[in-house]
């Protein structure tokens, strides 16, 4: 059977087997030289990762003093799931073994991992199952770096050079978005309580998305993290778009599928999402080829179908048919203009620098919730005050006032106190944003002594 | 189990999900899958999906669609994707490992 198949497309040397792309055949290893090279190619297109330029990380002015010059942090978001522990190893693959300095052909950074625990959310007779199922994660993903770094070391004879580099992969429970409240027991009963208490299955499924975005950055910003990995492949991001239309955030939408998302500020850290340029299905193939143990959350919250469910399926039956369909999808999208807050460090640090005082309008007012910039429509909408009774702070986009808080006002005020007040989340604070607005409508303000 | 037994043992992977539908959320299972005619000794893909629908998992309509798998199921025959071999077509000897990754997400 093996001498059946076809020599792979890129080398012409092993026999192939996986077909990607536009029906190439590829050998185990082009496809893994393939995914590292194009990983690696997005991960340099941020200056802070890319040792071909010298660039300066910007001093950090929460969680404690930063030197001038120091080596670029890096934190991922891992499940245990294809494209996180794919995007694990690749890391691992890439980094630098001597710390602080870039080898050649790799990347110098520290990185750390983050599992998020969202046991909390199963049911009690799934107890026994749901237990440690994030500390197995968290223990695959030391064994994945581990063993990466063996095995280079190994084909290299490099081993015992230089001291070992730190890794940790890190557990972040669910509820301790509940920051206000102290008791462990009390934050599940409060995380339950405002996850089961959301109607409607897409939306529920969408807050726990949020829930776990919120712990991620926060984690991040308390250890002071330049960059924060999401494992969003271009099969996902298609889906994303898809689904991201339906509900009614296509103006939001584009801000969630460019490579680099620093809408919280330059000082607070980037999200990266530097797996944008390969498909599920090579990731799935690659993490087989290589022997990676994979985790699926033996439980589930959500049990019906769900407007995302809809749309990964639908994207799965397209690519069947056509296998440009995923790439297809998402170039489309990716031309849609993005927001300025995903421009590519160093165009975004001389934008915060000169314009973020005299022109308002490039810093967007972020739902409180998902974080999506709102548009003017939603901006204005009246059952925006309706709804909130004119609190102080909140702001939601019509996504996730429909899906998520629904008809009544339980959702919101169970909501931790985090989503619920916006002004954690502005990139200035109100004097700030006061002066940005005097500057806004300087032409129209009377004189004191008019 | 040999050959003109009327079977053919096949090695069942299952991952990326798909466990979770299999009937008692196994991921590997040693499988006696009929021969589709008298005296063969392999049997098609295409009787191998079917078993697995008919027999393995809980929900079918998570694994399979018409007579083919799901779309976003990944096969592997003898850890190759099954595309080269002629996908349901493709012929499962004696021994052989078959292996479904699904790459959907849920919902």
């Amino acid at each position: 059977m093996d001498e059946r198949r076809p020599l792979c497309f890129r080398c012409k040397c092993e026999r192939a087997r996986a077909v990607v792309r536009q029906r190439e055949a590829l050998c185990a290893s082009c496809l893994e030289e393939v995914l590292h090279l194009r990983f690696k190619s997005q991960l340099r297109r941020d200056p802070r990762l890319d040792s071909r330029t010298k660039c300066r990380p910007s001093k950090r002015t929460s969680q404690g003093a930063r030197g001038n010059e120091r080596t670029t942090k890096l934190a991922m978001a891992c499940s245990g799931g294809t494209a996180s522990s794919a995007m694990l190893r690749m890391l691992a693959h890439v980094q630098s073994r001597e710390q602080g300095r870039a080898e050649r052909g790799r990347i110098a950074f520290a990185m750390e991992a983050y599992v998020v625990d969202e046991s909390c959310l199963a049911d009690e007779q799934d107890a026994r199952t749901t237990e440690r199922f994030a500390a197995r994660v968290a223990e695959e993903a030391t064994n994945i770096v581990e063993d990466s770094r063996k095995a280079q070391e190994d084909a290299e004879s490099s081993a015992g050079r230089g001291e070992p580099l730190a890794f940790r992969a890190h557990v972040l429970p669910l509820e301790d978005v509940f920051e206000e409240t102290s008791n462990g027991t009390e934050r599940r009963r409060r995380c339950r309580e405002l996850v089961l208490g959301v109607r409607d299955e897409t939306g529920r499924e969408d807050l726990i998305a949020h829930l776990r975005m919120r712990r991620l950055r926060a984690a991040a910003e308390s250890k002071g993290v330049d960059l924060l990995l999401l494992g969003e492949c271009a099969t996902r991001m298609a889906v994303r778009a898809i689904a991201e239309t339906v509900k009614g955030k296509g103006y939001a939408m584009p801000g969630n599928i460019q490579l680099a998302d620093s809408r919280l500020g330059k000082d607070r850290p980037t999200v990266l999402r530097p797996l944008r340029d390969s498909v599920a299905k090579e990731l799935a193939f690659y993490c087989h080829f290589v022997g990676l143990r994979l985790h699926e959350k033996p439980w589930r919250v959500v049990q019906g179908t769900t407007l995302n469910g809809l749309s990964d399926a639908f994207v799965a039956t397209l690519q069947a048919n056509l296998p440009s369909s995923v790439s297809t999808v998402f170039r489309t999208v990716e031309k849609i203009q993005a927001f300025p807050f995903n421009q590519e460090w160093e165009e975004l640090n001389t934008e915060f620098q000169s314009s973020c005082i005299t022109e308002p309008a490039q810093v967007p007012t972020l739902c409180t919730l998902c974080l999506a910039p709102l548009s003017k429509r939603e901006l204005d909408a009246r059952d925006q005050a309706d709804r909130m009774n004119k609190q102080e702070g909140s702001v939601l986009c019509r996504s996730c006032l429909v899906q998520i808080v629904g008809t009544d006002t339980t959702v919101l005020a169970n909501l931790p106190q985090s989503m619920r007040h916006r002004s954690q989340d502005c990139v200035q604070d109100k004097s700030q944003r006061n002066a940005a607005a005097r500057a806004y409508i300087a032409d129209y303000l009377l004189d004191e002594e008019e | 189990m040999g050959i003109g037994s009327g079977h053919v043992r096949v090695a069942l992977g299952f991952g990326g999900g798909l466990e979770l539908v299999v009937k008692g959320r196994q991921q590997s299972v040693q499988a006696n899958v009929p021969v589709e005619e008298q005296g063969e000794a392999d049997v098609s893909m295409r009787a191998v999906v079917a078993y697995v629908r008919d027999q393995l998992v809980e929900k079918p309509e998570m694994f399979a669609k018409d007579e083919g798998v799901r779309p976003g199921v990944l096969v592997l025959l003898n850890d190759c994707d099954w595309e080269l071999d002629g996908t349901l077509d493709a012929r499962v000897s004696d021994g052989d490992s078959v292996t479904f990754i699904s790459t959907l997400h849920g919902g």
